[in-house]
């Protein structure tokens, strides 16, 4: 079968590759739609970063390693004892891969996991291939009126659940969302599905602007012509933001999120940041603010996000698929593309195409 | 009239000086402050300020620079103004010196340490400081010294508040492990405060051997030297080889944010108290990999004074060895200040003694 196989750093090859055997417990699954996220990115520019270099002490895997963590598919081969899944059926995988016997997994923190690690980075197969097998307890089955390519997106979305999950935050909140990347429109979707009515919105992008407004965002700003502390403070009858996410993971981004957040209020830190940066700390200090760090999505939050596209209106992210592609075309017009393209939402590798 | 304080004026100008007496309006009390105690906050103003002491018009008081210092005080009550009913000459008090507006969002919440436009008395807003013959505050800054709680212990109450509010605002429940960065008046409150709470597990880390007696004296159970001692590991050890649940940090310096990002568990928080000097550097994903909290406490709010003197006078909290040493008005600078800077390992708190008494 066809898989597209990390190496290293800018070696990325599809190849012929033998299908993994379908055991007990384990569900064999044809990836349908594939995003390709920022994560993926890195590996391939700067890594190898999660992708392992010594064995992964959960998958015992080391590169090269299949990619692709976001994608839906279809059943196609249960293990001998698994009966909640049928041949043919629609589902998404949530891709955390956890050692369970860890303090973070046993404080039922397995998303922190101090060997965790993810399907389609750490080993253990990925959703760039014709199949793959995981265990069942991984899948989890999409409602008939959510398309697959729609499925795709269901793991981005799921970081964004996890992070307003994070934050104390009702319909009347006034909210910053820095950076209008994948993570920073989910957020605005999830938001907009908990019908806040305060939502602000920093980018440069100019189309990410747009998409911002397209999907629910009440005031676009662009930080380079606005004062975003001052205008945040407008908005909120000058006392600055309940809840700031922070999805740009710049230096000034950490500084404007912990000026623009109002006395008690909470960052939320949904970046990944690639170095350390000069941090102030009396910014929160003088207001009792909160940073809190949230790192990608427990089950809850797929059943949540699935159970929100299932039902009519509240969560409809399709305009985010900006374009698809065919597996054979991965590195040049999905991966490479991400990097100069700022018009450009989720790229989805068709595995049918 | 005239009377005596201790005013500054600027950068290591700190002066003894003659000032007109104040006088009592509506709403106010005057106080003969009796005992004051000397703040690092104080010392960083002192040697690379003005800092927190305006020198253009607080927004509240119109005050500048030259300030009279001193916000840790207790004193007596020796005038009353018109309309104030639950105070009278004799009465023995201390003072919450957080001067707000009353009206911004922080306050209507009820967070008056977080007031858009806050100060404090005897630092950043002026209204005169405990450093003098005489002060006159709004009533709402007083509280009663319970009978059995002295006026030296009156002026303790401000920097136990602190530790406190810490404690009560951070997410600590009995039964976990905390780490404290730091042995000053601030982290050995933080002790007091957790040991009223009934903590088991309170791990401090400071490097002067005279603090850590202190540490142990107040109640820690482990007491580490951060350039001996491998804060991160030990702190694991110590914790089922997980980290302790929240840390304190009221150092504010670079090695200890290093060592409590790591000291910490998955979805543990990071309490800072410090005041930093300069900025720091952080890698934050150090917190986004194991979900970890870092939040920002200032000061104290309404209840923090009362639950300390309660505290203190139910004997929950002992805090009369937190005073190392006791010195005279006229000798601010040269045995207060001075000491503090050659010194401080030596030293908790140093009270000035103004009209003393107990
Ligand atoms: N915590 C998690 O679980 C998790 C999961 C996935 C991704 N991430 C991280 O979330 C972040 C956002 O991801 P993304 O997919 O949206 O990628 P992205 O990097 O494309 O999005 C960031 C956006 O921020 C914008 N930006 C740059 N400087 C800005 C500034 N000063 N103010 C406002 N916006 C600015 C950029 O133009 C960009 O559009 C990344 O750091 C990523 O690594 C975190
Ligand atoms: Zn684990
Ligand atoms: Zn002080
Ligand atoms: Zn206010």
């Amino acid at each position: 079968m066809r898989a597209a196989r990390y190496y290293g750093k800018e070696d990325v090859r599809i190849e012929d590759i033998p299908k993994p055997e379908c055991g007990e417990g384990q569900v064999r699954i044809a990836p349908a739609f594939v995003g390709i996220c920022g994560t993926d990115l890195h590996e391939y520019l700067g890594g190898p970063t999660f992708c392992p270099v010594s064995p992964h002490p959960v998958t015992k895997e080391t590169i090269p390693v299949t990619l692709g963590h976001e994608f839906s598919g279809v059943v196609e081969e249960v293990g001998p004892d698994i009966n909640s899944f049928s041949i043919g059926q629609h589902v998404v995988v949530q891709p955390t891969i956890s050692c369970g016997t860890c303090g973070a997994c046993k404080a039922g923190v397995e998303n922190t996991c101090h060997n965790g690690g993810f399907v389609g980075l750490s080993g253990g197969g990925g959703g760039l291939s014709d199949s793959l097998v995981v265990p069942a307890s991984y899948v989890l089955p999409l409602p008939e009126n959510v398309p697959l390519d729609v499925g795709a997106l269901v793991e981005p979305l799921s970081v964004a659940w996890h992070a307003i999950s994070a934050a104390p935050l009702d319909e009347s909140s006034t909210v910053l969302v820095l950076g209008g990347g994948p993570i920073g429109l989910a957020v605005v979707q999830c938001l907009g599905a908990k019908k806040v009515k305060k939502i602000i919105l920093s980018e440069v992008a100019p189309a990410r602007q747009q998409f911002a407004r397209e999907f629910g965002a009440h005031h676009v700003l662009d930080p380079r012509e606005n004062d975003l502390v001052a205008m945040t403070k407008e908005l909120s009858d000058e006392n600055g933001a309940d809840v700031v996410f922070d999805c740009a993971g710049v230096p000034a981004s950490i500084t404007t999120a912990c000026q623009s957040v109002k006395s008690r209020g909470t960052v939320v830190n949904v970046a990944i940041w690639e170095k350390a940066v000069p941090f102030n700390p009396n910014m929160l200090v003088f207001r009792e603010a909160k940073f809190t760090a949230v790192l990608g999505y427990q089950r809850k939050d797929f059943e949540a996000v699935i159970e929100a596209l299932g039902s009519v209106g509240q969560l409809q992210p399709s305009r985010m698929i900006t374009r698809k592609i065919r597996l054979e075309d991965l590195v040049e017009q999905g991966i490479l593309a991400l990097t100069t393209a700022k018009d450009q939402v989720k790229i989805l590798v068709d595995l049918a195409a | 009239m005239s009377m005596k304080a201790v005013r500054f004026h600027g950068e290591r100008d700190l002066r003894y000086e003659d000032i007109p007496e104040p006088q009592v309006g509506k709403g106010q009390v005057k106080l003969k402050p009796a005992w004051c105690g000397i703040c690092g906050t104080d010392l960083h103003e002192y040697l690379g300020g003005p800092n927190l002491c305006p020198t253009t018009p607080h927004p509240i008081t119109g005050d500048s620079v030259p300030l009279t210092f001193g916000h840790e005080f207790s004193g007596t009550v020796e005038e009353v103004g018109e309309g104030v009913s639950d105070y009278k000459p004799g009465d023995r008090v201390c003072v919450q010196p957080i001067i707000y507006d009353g009206t911004c969002g922080a306050c209507q919440e009820g967070l008056i340490n977080c007031c858009y436009s806050n100060g404090f008395i005897g630092l950043s807003a002026g209204w005169g400081g405990g450093l003098a013959e005489h002060i006159v505050v709004p009533e709402t800054a007083l509280y009663h010294l319970p009978d059995n709680v002295s006026l030296e212990i009156g002026a303790l109450i401000e920097p136990l508040a602190v530790g406190w509010h810490a404690v009560n605002v951070s997410p600590f429940k009995p039964g976990d492990a905390v780490l404290i960065l730091g042995g000053g008046p601030i982290g050995l409150s933080v002790i007091q405060a957790l040991v009223s709470r009934g903590a088991d597990k309170i791990i401090v880390s400071e490097v002067s051997r005279q603090r850590q007696e202190f540490a142990k004296q107040f109640g820690a159970h482990h007491v580490l030297n951060p350039l001996k001692d491998d804060i991160v590991a030990e702190c694991r050890r110590l914790c089922e080889n997980q980290g302790v649940h929240v840390v304190y940090d009221a150092a504010g310096v670079q090695a200890g944010l290093d060592q409590a990002v790591h000291a910490v568990r998955a979805r543990g928080t990071i309490v800072n108290i410090a005041v930093w000097e300069k900025p720091c550097s952080i890698h934050p994903n150090d917190l986004v990999f194991k979900e970890r909290r870092y939040m920002g406490i200032a000061t104290y709010v309404k209840g923090d004074f009362q639950d300390v003197l309660d505290a203190i006078s139910e004997g929950r909290m002992k805090p009369e060895a937190m005073i190392t040493k006791k010195i005279k008005l006229d000798e601010v600078v040269e045995e207060g200040f001075k000491t503090l800077i050659k010194d401080k390992d030596n030293q908790v708190k140093i009270l000035v003694e103004i009209a003393g008494g107990s």
